[in-house]
């Protein structure tokens, strides 16, 4: 019986693949990939936005989220609605050189840091390099994709424009992101972002000001 | 975190004074607290401001506060978050409005809050003095600067968090300029009120965490 178990998880790993593109034509491909960077901002920015978390076992909270970047690094700060700070951090170019500057109980988890960054990173930084892929995929849908080292990184343009950003861990959902509304300079008003799983957690991301 | 609304409203609390000829209403603890004696009831708006370095334009959150005595309260943000403490015969609520609907919020709070909150009374009454909390003193009025109470936390902890508070008391007995919470290191949150009334009825409603 255990032995079966085990082949057929492995028979399910074997056939789990990401989402099977259908490659375009040169000359659409890149008018696709023109759209596809329409889904976040152009550097240098600085925004503020509101957050409604929903967290594991029914937790939620508000905070304001005020975050920056340049062709340096990502600068991420949340605050309590009374304005405290609650975690400060900064990161330069690449993603292993987190500096947190100030992290106040519950956001001091060494865990806290690097999610925040890759939420606030996949929601407003465009992958770096250039795609892997660009093909059509789901029924009026076409997908830009992005292969990095750790992860795979799914911008998806519909009719309207850019509407969905998903990241793969081999072959896994790790994160969705719902870009909602009419972006002005690849600032959506709404996001929802939401990471699967039973860690997992939703972000309600309203925009309010940016610069 | 909603240690703030109790300060901020400590400090209204010392706003309805009658007047003094011979000495300010500010000159003594004693006095403060003959002072916050007379207040039945308070209704103002306020407007919070937060500087952060890396924006150029600080944020800014609206909001209404209320009090009754002997101990109810509301303090509720308006924009850009919209969130709701109220307190009424010693209970506290806390909500978030989302999708058009109050939630209840159920965020892990800062331990620091629960133990602010229980010395609200303590302030309600215009007693500084005998807060184990914060360390206060209280700083006469000098040539171009209004009297001001600051109050600097007892635990070392705690002032990781918020390093002081001043609050800016008005020439007029009865007026409190403003509140300037001040984090360690750079940061500082500045609450100033308006259209403030005194005295005026408050409906029950006004305490009690909308259906």
């Amino acid at each position: 019986m255990r032995a079966l178990l085990v082949l057929l998880i492995g028979l399910a790993s074997a056939c789990a693949h990401l989402p099977r593109l259908v490659p375009l034509p040169d000359d659409s491909a890149k008018t696709t990939l023109a759209r596809c960077r329409q889904a976040f901002p152009a550097l240098p920015w600085r925004a503020t936005h509101t957050i409604f978390a929903t967290l594991p076992f029914g937790q939620n909270g508000a905070l304001v989220g005020v975050s920056a970047a340049t062709v340096e690094g990502l600068h991420a700060i949340l605050l309590s609605p009374e304005g405290i700070t609650l975690f400060d951090a900064s990161r330069g170019a690449g993603a292993s050189d987190l500096i947190v500057h100030r992290a106040v109980s519950p956001f001091d988890r060494p865990a806290f840091g690097p999610s925040l960054m890759s939420d606030v990173g996949r929601a407003y930084l465009a992958p770096t390099g250039e795609p892997s892929a660009i093909g059509s995929g789901g029924p009026g849908e076409t997908v830009c994709r992005w292969s990095l080292a750790d992860e795979t990184i799914d911008v998806v343009i519909r009719a309207d424009g850019p509407r969905v950003v998903r990241s793969y861990r081999l072959t896994n959902l790790t994160r969705e992101i719902d870009l909602l509304g009419t972006a002005t300079d690849g600032f959506f008003p709404t996001i929802h972002l939401r990471v699967p799983g039973p860690g997992g957690y939703r972000l309600d991301i309203r925009l309010v000001d940016r610069e | 975190m909603n240690r703030l609304p109790a300060l901020t409203f400590a400090s209204l609390l010392l706003a309805v004074s009658p007047a003094h000829a011979a000495a300010p209403w500010y000159q003594d603890w004693s006095s403060i607290r003959q002072a916050a004696a007379g207040i039945k009831t308070i209704e103002a708006l306020f407007v919070q401001t937060r500087t952060l370095k890396i924006l150029s334009r600080p944020l800014v959150s609206k909001g209404l506060m209320a009090y009754r005595r002997p101990n109810d309260l509301r303090w509720e943000y308006r924009s850009p978050l919209q969130t709701l403490l109220v307190v009424r015969a010693g209970n506290v609520r806390r909500l978030i409005k989302h999708d058009n609907a109050w939630v209840v919020d159920s965020s892990a709070k800062l331990e620091a809050m629960k133990i602010v909150l229980g010395e609200i009374n303590l302030w309600l009454d215009g007693n500084f003095s005998s807060s184990r909390t914060f360390r206060p003193e209280l700083r006469p009025a000098q040539p171009g600067q209004p009297a001001q109470v600051e109050l600097k936390p007892v635990d070392p902890s705690l002032g990781k968090i918020i390093s002081r508070i001043v609050i800016v008391l008005g020439e007029h007995p009865g007026t409190v300029n403003a509140i300037d919470i001040f984090e360690e290191g750079e940061g500082v949150t500045h609450i100033a009120f308006e259209d403030a009334h005194f005295g005026r009825a408050i409906p029950d409603q006004q305490f009690e965490a909308p259906h």
